[in-house]
Order: structure tokens, then sequence, then C-alpha cells
């Protein structure tokens, strides 16, 4: 891979690959240290790619491991003993729609982001987080229910709940 | 419900910033950079441990010592795409012949191999990322490997003619 190559996929899909390690580790620094491990990894990687949609998804896929890789590390667990791949984000005062979202568990996290913002099928979706597409569906479905509820929680606190 | 609209664009304000991205992009290919030159170093710091080596050693086993050196560093690369080394890492090692005894040293740990040779007539190391075989000649051959197991380079001693010399060693430079 040359470097002209490398930087215009990693400027082409930075951000990309830093929203979907954030949605899973609710951490700046974290998902900035995925970015780079992930950016090693495509430097290095000598299998070429078939076209821009097998980059995007190679890279999808190694970002959401390597940020499983960092939850589960040692290191972060003491860190942040309360953050857990299947355990919610920290609770954020805000309560725009990204914070709702990122108050679901992980794994509804990544696949709402990846199924909503980046606009991937359920199987493309199921592909990226090594699992089932009607494991997918399920968390997607989960993940309605609760923003459906998260949502009308807030409309009662602030007193216009639909009647 | 989820508020697409608004979800899109909260995502859409998460961003590393080009300063960032660029900061990361130079420090991936510096890192890459660098382990591309590793193989002219270890011919390099190599020549420079023969001449090391040249004062210690006897009259009579300078010029074997020299000329092992100039005839170890014969790189075979076999895994690369675009002259670029994935991941190698190669350890410092060396094969010493003392009192009829042959040991490998590796990143500073001596192992009397002489049982090995002896036996089955070569030793094998296998190290993460590495391998490293010495024959019965006491010729060791180390090999660098990707993680999916392809060999990327490798470096084999050669045996010298006219004497023998002390210590046979790679190093990475490191």
């Amino acid at each position: 891979m040359t470097d002209e190559t490398f930087e215009h996929w990693a400027r082409a899909y930075g951000d990309t690959m830093y929203r979907v390690a954030y949605h899973a580790l609710t951490s700046r620094p974290d998902a900035e240290d995925v970015v780079q491990t992930v950016l090693l990894k495509l430097y290095q990687e000598t299998k070429p790619f078939q076209s821009e949609d097998h980059v995007k998804h190679w890279l999808l896929r190694v970002t959401v491991n390597e940020s499983r890789k960092l939850l589960r590390s040692p290191w972060r667990r003491s860190r942040v003993s309360l953050e857990d791949w299947d355990g919610p984000a920290e609770e954020r005062e805000d309560t725009g729609v990204l914070e709702q979202v990122m108050a679901l568990p992980g794994k509804y996290r990544v696949s709402v982001y990846l199924y909503y913002y980046e606009g991937l099928s359920v199987r493309e979706v199921a592909q990226a987080m090594g699992a089932g597409e009607s494991t997918v569906q399920t968390w997607l479905q989960r993940a309605r229910g609760k923003l459906r509820l998260a949502l009308s929680e807030g409309r009662e606190e602030t007193g216009y709940a639909r009647s | 419900m989820l508020d697409l609209e608004r979800y899109r664009e909260d995502c859409a304000q998460l961003r590393l910033g080009p300063e960032k991205m660029e900061e990361m992009i130079a420090m991936t290919e510096d890192r890459n950079k660098k382990r591309l030159t590793r193989p002219a170093r270890a011919g390099l710091v190599a020549a420079v441990l023969a001449a090391a080596l040249a004062v210690t050693a006897s009259a009579a086993q300078i010029p074997a010592v020299q000329e092992f050196f100039a005839s170890f560093v014969a790189v075979t690369v076999t895994g690369t795409q675009d002259g670029v080394f994935a991941g190698l890492v190669i350890p410092t090692v060396a094969v010493e012949e003392r009192e009829g005894r042959t040991y490998l040293v590796l990143d500073g740990e001596e192992t009397d191999i002489t049982g090995a040779l002896e036996t089955d007539g070569r030793y094998l190391y296998e190290g993460e990322g590495f391998r490293i075989e010495v024959d019965a000649d006491g010729v060791a051959t180390i090999t660098a490997q990707s993680p999916d197991g392809e060999t990327v380079m490798s470096y084999t001693s050669e045996p010298v003619e006219g004497g023998e010399p002390s210590a046979y060693t790679v190093t990475d430079g490191e």
C-alpha cells in the first residue's frame, strides 16, 4: 500500500472509526487510541482491498474488534470498572439524542450508530460486529424500545407527556 | 423514538479534527518507516560488532571473524508489499562455543544447546514473531514471521573457512 493510498483512506474514514470507537468506549482518549491502532493495522495490511466498500467494512470490523479488546484489557477494567461492553455508559446531565443513545448498553450503541448513521444493512452491521443478523435485529429493537421509554420519561419530567 | 435528524447532527460533530488526524497519519508512517530501516541497521551494527570483536579476538581469529560477519548479513525478503516490511521484530542472537559446549544466547539469555545438536542435529527456538534454528555446525537461521505466519525475512549465517570465530552475532541494533 502506498503512503498516498493509506493517507486517503485514513482521512476518508478516520472520523467514522472514531465515532464507532467512541460509541463502543464512551471515552474520547480511548477512541483515539483505537483509531491509532486501526491505522497501524491498515498500513501493515498486505492483502489488497477490492473496493472502497471493502476498505470501509474492513475498517469498521477492525475498529469494533479493537474496541472490544480495549474494553477487555485489565488496564481499562481497573480504570473504568463499571463500563463494559454490555453495561450502560456513564450517566450524563445532558439529555440530547446522542446522550440518550450513549446511555444504552455498548452493543446497542454501536449497532444503532452503524445502522442509523452509517446506513449499513442489518447484515452489514452483523458482519462488522461479529454477530448474527437476528441478534442485531433484536439489539436494534431493544435499543428503540429503551429510547422510546427514555423519551417518554423525559416528556413526563418536562410535563408534556402525550395523553 | 430516535430523532434521527438530531442524532445524525450530533454524530457529525464527533470528529477527530484535521490536526489530530494528520498527527496519527504521521505517527503511523514514521513507526513503519523505522521498521523498514532495520535490515540496513542490522548490517551496520553487525559490522560494528565485528570490529569490536576483532579487538578482543586473538590475531589468528581476526580475519575469520571479519569474514564471518561480512557473509552473515545475507538478507532474504519474501513477504513484503511495496517494499514495506510488516511487523518485523528481530531478536539479538548469538551462537557461542566454549569449552566444547554450544550456547544459544537470545537477548542475553543463554541456553546450552549441545545436547539438542548431538541428539537431533539441530536446535529450534520458537519466539513471538520469529524462529531460530541452529544446525549441528552452529549455523543459525533467524526467520521473522508476520502475524499470519508468513515468512517476512530470514538471516542465515555461513560457515567460515580458515578459522572458527568465538561468537556469531546478529542484532537488530536495539
